[in-house]
This record gives C-alpha cells, structure tokens and sequence, in this order.
C-alpha cells in the first residue's frame, strides 16, 4: 500500500510564518522590509504594515545604525550572516536580537533575503544582573576582609587603654583623654560593624532579585524517578 | 587543685600578646600559639581549662582548630571560644551556628574577655 502523504498547503506555510511566534521578515539586498510577520511586528510596537516598505536599518538602534551597511555587505557577499542585533522598539525601548538571516531567490531570480530572529534582552538583562552580584559580591568579601583588619589594631587600642586604666598607670588628668580615645576607638568599631552588616544585607537583597532559573529537578513529576 | 592553664591561639603577634597579658592578669598560666597548628602541638602537651582562638588563621583556622580538637582532644570542645573580627562574617556564619562555640566579637573589653574565659571554664 503506498502512505498517503498529506502535503502541507500553502495557507499552512503562511499560518506558520504569520501567526509563529519566531520574529520572521524578509527583506532586499537593499535592506528594505518586504515583509514583517505578525510576532516581530508586534515585539517592536507596530503593525507588519508600518513596517514594509521601511528600512531595516531604521529599526536598529542609533549607536549601532552605522553597521548596517556592513550588514548589507556580508549577506550579498555570503549566503548567510548571524549574531545580534540592537533594535529600538516603538516606545523607544532598546532590545537584543539574535538573528540568522539567509539569502534566498524567488522563482523569478529576484534575490532577498529571509530573516529569522529571537529576543534575548531579558536573558542578557538576567546575565547583566548576575555580574552585578557577583561584582557587589567581591565587594562585599572586601569590606569584610577591611573589618577584619581594622578590628584587629582596634583590639589593641581598645584593650591596651583599659589596661592602663586598670592598672593604675594613667592618672586622673590624663584618664579623661583615655577614655575619650577609647570611646571614639569604640565608634569606629560601631561604624565597621554597622558597614559589614549592610553589606551583607545588601548582598542578600541583590541575590533574592536574580531571575528564576528553570530547574528541571522541580519540573520533574513527584513520583519519577531522579537520574 | 592546680591552677587552671589557658592557651590562646592568634596569628596577630599584638593581638596575640594582648590577650596573654590581659589573661594573665587573673591566671598565672597562659600559654600561646600562633595558628591552629601551633595549638595542637601544646595540645598535646597540656591540658587546657580554656582554648581562646581566632577564627581566621593561616595554615589551619579556628574552624579546623575546632574538628582537630573534637576529634583529638572531645573533654577539651566545650573549652573553646572564639575571638574574631570575622563575626559578621557569612563564610563563617553556618559554621559559627553549628558548633554553638561562644564567639567574643573584635575589639573586645577587658571584662568581656576574662568571662569569657570563665565561662569556658564550666560550659553550659
């Protein structure tokens, strides 16, 4: 028996390009939009019918507006060109796509080229964040490590004032600068105490804001089984 | 009875001293050690009513000081208390709050550490 193999009609195609949820367009060796499909539209601000006719170089943002050309060049030198792209949305938004864009030929000969790209703004925004931890992190480790070291002569100074004290050997004049040395010796070690514990909850605040990760050991069923 | 005989372990030589001096103040022996190592050679040697040490050392810190006696020397692990400027510390903060061994913040007074170390003398 042959398989009856259903082919995928046209209105199929269109449907996964239009309502996909990829950021798809075409453009010309010029770099003008042909078309834009519903997700990338959206993702910008605008409608796929703001956007054809208009130059892809438009929608990249202005720092980085003058590679474009550049752009232009490799995809007519090569038959694909990938890496990221800086767009500005409609409400001026700047985001980060990672595009892979290929040259293709209509049935007439007409070359364009077919863009494919995701969003990744909130994965490197989320990458940002967790240098700045890390960043805050070491920063904190170093203010500990300053405490330590300013607690330790503070020990001496401290400890060896009320020593003299005890032991008699400060008369009665010179006790009171003693004991002024030895309360503004006990304000730095308040300050020092005080610096390390805001560090710390500075550290632990920063750590609670890090996105969540997917965490495939919590995803899995109750009952299966962990590898 | 003999009189009770107090180790203090601390890698800063002023600090170090300091506290021997303050010690021997109120008991005649008091010994030092300049790390963790130090300490468990005199370990070794004598019995200690009171082991006062810092908690970051070189070689080996108050926290292996700490495993090295409770394996070693078990009668001696309620005897110890820790001195360090560290206190706020979270590299040694689960440690700190596992052991339940007293901690005396830096600086420190002059009766803050000598009740200390009588405390150490009879643990809870």
């Amino acid at each position: 028996m042959v398989p009856h193999v259903v082919e995928p009609s046209p209105q199929r195609y269109r449907e996964l390009v239009e309502e996909g949820r990829g950021l798809i367009c075409t453009h010309d060796l010029a770099g003008v939009l042909l078309s834009v499909n519903r997700a990338a539209a959206d993702r910008l601000g605008y409608t796929p019918e703001d956007l054809v006719g208009r130059s892809l170089g438009d929608l990249l943002a202005p720092g980085v507006r003058p590679l474009f050309p550049q752009y232009l060049d490799r995809i007519r030198r090569a038959s694909s060109d990938e890496g990221l792209m800086l767009v500005v949305t409609r409400a001026g938004e700047e985001r980060t796509w990672a595009y892979s864009n290929v040259r293709a030929r209509e049935a007439g000969g007409v070359e364009y080229v077919l863009g494919h790209a995701h969003d990744i703004t909130d994965i490197k925004r989320a990458d940002a964040r967790g240098g700045d931890v890390e960043a805050l992190r070491s920063v904190g480790q170093l203010a500990l490590t300053t405490a330590h070291e300013i607690n330790n002569p503070l020990t001496v100074i401290v400890a060896s004032l009320q020593l003299m004290i005890a032991r008699g050997q400060v008369t009665d004049e010179a006790a009171r600068y003693v004991q002024r040395a030895i309360k503004s010796a006990e304000q730095i070690r308040d300050v020092v105490r005080d610096m390390s514990r805001i560090t710390r909850l500075e550290l632990s605040r920063r750590a609670a804001q890090r996105p969540p990760v997917l965490d495939l050991t919590r995803s899995s069923p109750p009952d299966s089984p962990r590898q | 009875m003999s009189e009770p005989r107090i180790l203090v372990v601390e890698d800063e030589t002023n600090v170090r001293e300091l506290e021997a001096e303050i010690l021997r103040e109120e008991w005649e022996h008091v010994d030092t050690a300049v790390d963790g190592t130090d300490a468990l050679r005199l370990l070794a040697e004598n019995v200690y009513a009171a082991i006062v040490s810092d908690l970051a050392m070189p070689k080996l810190d108050g926290r292996g000081l700490y495993h090295e006696v409770e394996r070693r020397y078990p009668a001696a692990h309620g005897r110890l208390v820790f001195v360090t400027g560290y206190a706020e510390a979270e590299e040694y903060d689960e440690f700190l709050r596992m052991s339940g061994v007293p901690v005396l913040a830096k600086p420190f007074t002059i009766a803050a550490l000598v009740g200390a170390v009588q405390r150490a003398f009879s643990p809870a």
